[in-house]
Formats: C-alpha cells, structure tokens, sequence
C-alpha cells in the first residue's frame, strides 16, 4: 500500500470541493463569428445560462449593413444531436455564389431561439425583421437582452454548447441596404409565404461556433524534475555510509 | 594473551568489519542511486516554440478570412480532398509517436473553457467544435503526463509536419490527415483565432502540454499544437 495516509489526506481535501460546487451554476459558453458569403461581418458573442434558467445573451458585431435590420437566431438542436455546424461554401447548392437560408439551413440546423429586441424569442419570430437589431451607422451590431426562463426551450441548457448562432442580412451590390437589385427576392421568405423581401436581407452574413476560453489544461505531474526521491536519498545515505566505513577503516589502518 | 596482540586483534576485527559494512553499503547506494536515476523519465519533448501568437496580418496564418487556416498563403492552394458527411470520430491513431487512442467526449466547464480526458491514457475530441473531417477545425486533445507518468500526448512535440494522423469514425471512415505545422505557445499566448477558428476546408488541430513545468501549480506554462488538413479517407478496416 502506498502512503496510505496521504491518500486518505487527499481523499478528503476533495470531498468538500465536491459538494461544494452547487448543483447549477452560471454557464457561459463564447462564440466567434466568423463572415459568411463574404459579408466582411463579424461578431463576438456570450450566451449566459443563469441558474433560474434565465438566458443573458450578448453580441458585439462590426462590419453590417448599416442602418439595416439583421435577423439573428440560435440554431442547432435541443436533442443532443452534435452534427449541426455553421455552413461551408459547398452548400451553396444553386451555384450562385451565396449560401442561401434555405442551403444553410442542412448544415446549421433550424431556429432554435429567435435573438429578437423585445417579446416572443421563438422559432416563430424567425423572420420578425422589426424586433430585430439595426446597424448603426458605422456597421456596428451591439445586441443585449435577458430571455426569462419561461421562454428558454427545454434541453437548451444541456445542448448550449452545440448551438450556433447565425446573423443574417448582407449588402452585395455595395449601396448600403437591402434591395432586389442585389441578389433578388428572398427564396426563404417566399417559402414562408413572404414576398418582396430582398435576398440580401435574409442571407447569412455570420455564423458563430462554440469557442473555449483560454488554454488546455492537459498535464499534471511532469515527468520532468526529479523522481523516486526516496529510492535516491536512501542511495545517497549508503553511499555516505559507505564513505564513512572507509574512514573508519583507513583510522584502525593507521594506528596500526 | 599480550594486551598488543589483543589490541591488534580488534583493530583487524574492525578494519575488516569496516570493510564488509563500507563494501555493503556502496553496493546498496550504488544501485538505489542508479535505479533511481534510470527510472526518470524524460521532460516531455517541445516543439519550435512560438511565443507570440499569430496576430491578425503578422502572418501569413492570419492574414484574410481564413482564421483559423494553419498555411492558408503559405503553401499556396492545396488541392483538398471535399469534406467528409458528419460522423462521430471513435479512434485517432498517429504512427509517429506510436499512438493508437479511443476517444473521449469534450465540452465545456462552467466558465467555459475546454475540459481535458478523465483517463490520461486516452485522447478527447471536442465536442462543440466540428468532427474531424467535415469543414472546420476539428480539435482532439490529450494529456502530455500525468502523475509523473507519460500520458497519450507524451511525444506529440516529436510531430513533424508531412507525419500523418488518421481518424477513424463512426461511419466506418477513416479520415486521413497531414500535419502542416508544430507549435508551441504560452499559454498566456494561446492562438485561440488560429486553433479554433472557422475554416472552410476540413482541418485537425492536435493539442497537449508542453513549455517549463511549475510544480506547485501542478501545470505546464505553454501548449504544444499540431496543424493538420484533410488529405484523404477511407473505409476503415477495422472499427
């Protein structure tokens, strides 16, 4: 048995850092966004899970269509389901250069929460671009709300860190708003049965995965340094020993 | 007896007892010491050391949108193969340094940084991040030692770029990447941009330990990445 004092010392240093952490704490999980369809947008946002099962959600974007409404969702999966992530080039099925909604849409799976300014939060605001952020002059995209508890769907805090977030609405043909003249009238809107909304407005200009904070944690216990610090010092004390005993030896030798 | 002779007796007695004692004693010092100094392992090897990280436009890994990109530039366009369907990844194996792991699922702690393997002898892949293949930068990480033991990453800084790491998936799929670079960075310095961010082409990062280790913090001070892309797949052989 190895030092079993010591393990029992250890054993219960940790038994109260186990009990201790309570049963919810606050999580908060990061995203980075990154452009899509070349919109030149990106974004940094937190998603805090607070232990009353409120959501603290905060954007911070630059490079938006100024002045323009930009539709923004959670999306993914709220079933465990990990094989949702933010939309590559290739899913732009049609060829025409942009990954449309309804192409993306395989990829990041569906609308999970709704990010909008005030009331409902659900799939159903999806495309409610008057409760949605405007730009502000300069591009910028700043967006912050509080969803009560009631309004956070059920298994989002278990799934958070496979979710997405996607901002949608881009200026392709460079004259600062969303017009038909830039990619024409909105596929997805139209499939939902709204017309005469811009491509541009609906097309995703963002998508953000889960990014962890700060390093990686992977090594206790170096193999570096000095080990076997008993096996050496009682090594070193025979050797002394020893030392000690030719001493001795020479001492008796030259009485003689 | 003549007390002189008495006298030279013991003092043969004790040169001889001296012996046998010193004898005994230098033998058993000798191999303590040396079986104490052939048990230590090694420090963990390091790769080429970056101290900074690659800040946007300092290098070519950073420069445009490709963020996450390890060479985007810096080798030019490589033909890539396209990206694999999403599949759970259940196995890397690295021929390099001799490692075969099963994997570990990754997420998050509560202040949202990435959790590491439970077992040091087994890799994890991150589960938020994208599986290894399809678009993205796939991360698998593992401990480098753990209890003064070496863990599965022990040897990664003896990766080479060209080395090749294959991950085996749920699919039945293999998918077969090549290490396009080796990095160590503080962790204070960690590349986050560049290890974790979006890429349109399927890659791999592979990340462990490594840089001085502080005892009383029980941590290492730097971390030590390896860069991968896609560069084929498979049906795997075995599962």
């Amino acid at each position: 048995m190895r030092h079993p004092r010591l393990i029992l010392a250890a054993g219960a240093a940790t038994l109260p850092l186990a009990f201790a952490a309570p049963a919810h704490a606050d999580q908060a999980v990061n995203f980075t966004l990154a452009p899509q369809n070349n919109s030149g947008a990106t974004a940094d946002a937190t998603i805090t899970a607070a232990d009353d099962g409120s959501l603290h959600v905060r954007i911070e974007g630059s490079g938006f269509t100024p002045g323009m409404p930009h539709a923004q969702h959670i999306h993914g999966a709220t079933d465990g389901s990990m094989d949702f992530f933010c939309p590559t080039p290739d899913a732009d099925k049609n060829g025409d250069g942009q990954v449309a909604t309804e192409e993306a849409v395989d990829q990041y799976g569906g609308v999970v929460v709704s990010l909008t300014t005030k009331g409902d939060t659900s799939a159903d605001s999806g495309l409610a671009l008057d409760r949605f952020p405007k730009a502000d002059a300069g591009g910028n995209l700043d967006y912050e709300r509080t969803i009560p508890a009631a309004q956070v769907p059920d298994g989002f805090v278990d799934n958070l860190q496979h979710l997405h977030i996607v901002q949608h609405g881009l200026d392709v043909n460079g004259n600062d708003k969303y017009d038909l003249e830039g990619l024409g009238e909105s596929v997805f809107a139209k499939s939902l049965g709204v017309e005469g909304v811009p491509e541009e407005g609906t097309n995703p200009a963002t998508c953000g995965e889960v990014t962890p904070v700060g390093a990686v944690d992977t090594g206790a216990g170096s193999t570096q340094g000095v080990e076997q610090l008993p096996l050496l010092a009682f090594g070193g004390i025979a050797l002394a020993g020893a030392s000690g005993a030719v001493w001795v030896r020479r001492r008796f030798a030259d009485a003689s | 007896m003549a007390p002189g002779s008495t006298t030279k007796g013991s003092r043969r007695r004790a040169r001889a007892i001296s012996s046998l004692v010193g004898g005994v004693l230098a033998v058993t010092g000798a191999v303590a010491v040396g079986t104490a100094v052939a048990g230590q392992d090694p420090a963990p090897p390091g790769g080429p050391r970056e101290a900074q990280p690659s800040h946007a436009g300092s290098t070519p890994a950073d420069s445009g949108q490709q963020r996450g990109s390890a060479h985007a530039g810096r080798d030019g366009p490589r033909a890539s193969p396209p990206a694999m369907q999403w599949s759970r990844p259940v196995r890397v194996s690295i021929p390099r340094i001799g490692v075969t792991s099963g994997l570990e699922d990754l997420g998050l702690d509560a202040q949202g940084v990435m959790r590491t393997p439970q077992d040091p002898a087994r890799a994890g892949w991150f589960t938020p991040g994208p599986a290894p293949g399809v678009a993205g930068a796939a991360v698998i990480a593992g401990h480098v030692t753990w209890d003064q033991q070496p863990a599965v990453f022990f040897r990664l800084g003896q990766m080479r770029r060209g080395d090749r790491v294959e991950v085996t998936r749920d699919d039945g799929t293999t998918a077969v990447f090549t290490v396009s670079r080796v990095a160590e960075f503080e962790k204070r310095s960690f590349p986050t941009g560049a290890v974790y961010g979006r890429t349109d082409r399927p890659e791999l990062r592979l990340i462990t330990c490594g840089g001085s280790y502080d005892s009383r913090s029980n941590s290492y001070a730097a971390n030590l990445i390896v860069w991968a892309d896609l560069t084929g797949s498979r049906l795997s052989t075995t599962r």
